[in-house]
């Protein structure tokens, strides 16, 4: 049996606490406080520690971390970046910049993409039907030259979609780990 | 806005809180040498006001203050111990001690040197919290 150790990054509102609501099969744990900053992103709450969920892909345990999106809260990143072992970035399709944050994102997390995996899940996708698929995609690879990093078009409260999107990343982890380990 | 509504602002930016904390802080300061450093901040991480008594706090310190807060009180409600009152930190060189104030989406932090008992830390800072809470519930 395996366990791994998933975060959820993206920006404020991008769906992450939504997403592991949507997977976990435990009550979720949140750490969500009243946001003072409604006219940033608008929603009444935001994650100031992390959010945290399971679920169980017999014979494997995933652990799901959601991390805050604002920078002030980097240190949080630091703490469980550590034990991570693959990343899911989520970003809003309608967001004004959402290349800069996957670029930002993938940067932060340069060592644990490169180290385990990653996958980026782009939310909102239905609302903002344009090109942004291809951006990111071209963002990713400026950030992570040596891998392919999978984009996906995801709605974060379907559960099979972020099941999919999950076990792509699963997947991910698996096969660098295998490749590693060959002679 | 319709003449009804009542428009909310944010705790760190409300002139009437701001104030308040201000005064509350500097209680805080006179009733505690050892304090090294206080700040009331917002749920989710926002510096609402300061006092340093020894050269400041770390810029960073109402972020982790609000994540340390948050994470302690899901451990008490996962626990189905109610409401947490207090966290307190104890290190080799002094104390870190976070205390809601009660109703208010707001946060005391306090950093104290280790010349400070625990006990008056922890009975002055809910001193500090149940005025502050009154008084911002008797502005509104």
């Amino acid at each position: 049996m395996a366990e791994y150790v998933i975060l959820f990054a993206g920006p404020m509102g991008a769906g992450k606490t939504t997403a592991i609501r949507s997977l976990s099969e435990i009550e979720v744990v949140s750490t969500e406080a009243a946001n003072s900053e409604p006219g940033a992103v608008d929603k009444p709450t935001t994650t100031v520690a992390m959010d945290y969920g399971e679920i169980d892909l017999d014979p494997d345990m995933v652990r799901l971390y959601g991390i805050p999106g604002q920078e002030r809260f980097d240190f949080m990143w630091d703490i469980l970046r550590e034990r991570a072992m693959g990343l899911i970035v989520l970003v809003n399709a309608d967001d004004p910049e959402p290349e800069r944050h996957v670029h930002e994102q993938l940067t932060a997390f340069a060592e644990l993409a490169t180290r385990g995996g990653v996958v980026v899940g782009v939310t909102r996708y239905d609302i903002q039907r344009t090109d942004i698929g291809d951006r990111i995609v071209a963002t990713a690879r400026a950030v992570l030259p040596d891998r392919v990093t999978p984009v996906f078009a995801v709605d974060a409260r379907d559960q099979e979609q972020m099941r999919t999107l999950l076990l792509s990343l699963i997947a991910d982890i698996e096969t660098r780990h295998a490749l590693a380990a060959a002679p | 806005m319709s003449e009804t509504e009542t428009e909310v602002v944010a705790a760190h930016r409300d002139p009437v809180v701001i104030d308040a904390s201000i005064r509350a802080l500097a209680g805080l300061r006179e009733l505690l040498p050892s304090l090294v450093g206080a700040l009331l901040l917002t749920d989710d991480g926002f510096e609402i006001a300061r006092a340093t008594q020894h050269g400041g706090t770390d810029e960073r310190l109402a972020s982790m203050a609000s994540s340390l807060q948050a994470l302690g009180e899901a451990i008490a409600r996962e626990l189905g111990l109610g409401d947490s009152e207090y966290a307190l930190i104890e290190a080799h060189h002094g104390r870190v001690l976070l205390r809601r104030i009660a109703n208010q989406p707001i946060i005391l932090a306090g950093v104290f040197d280790d010349d400070e008992t625990v006990g008056k830390a922890i009975s002055v800072s809910r001193k500090l919290a149940d005025e502050l809470s009154a008084e911002l519930a008797s502005a509104r």
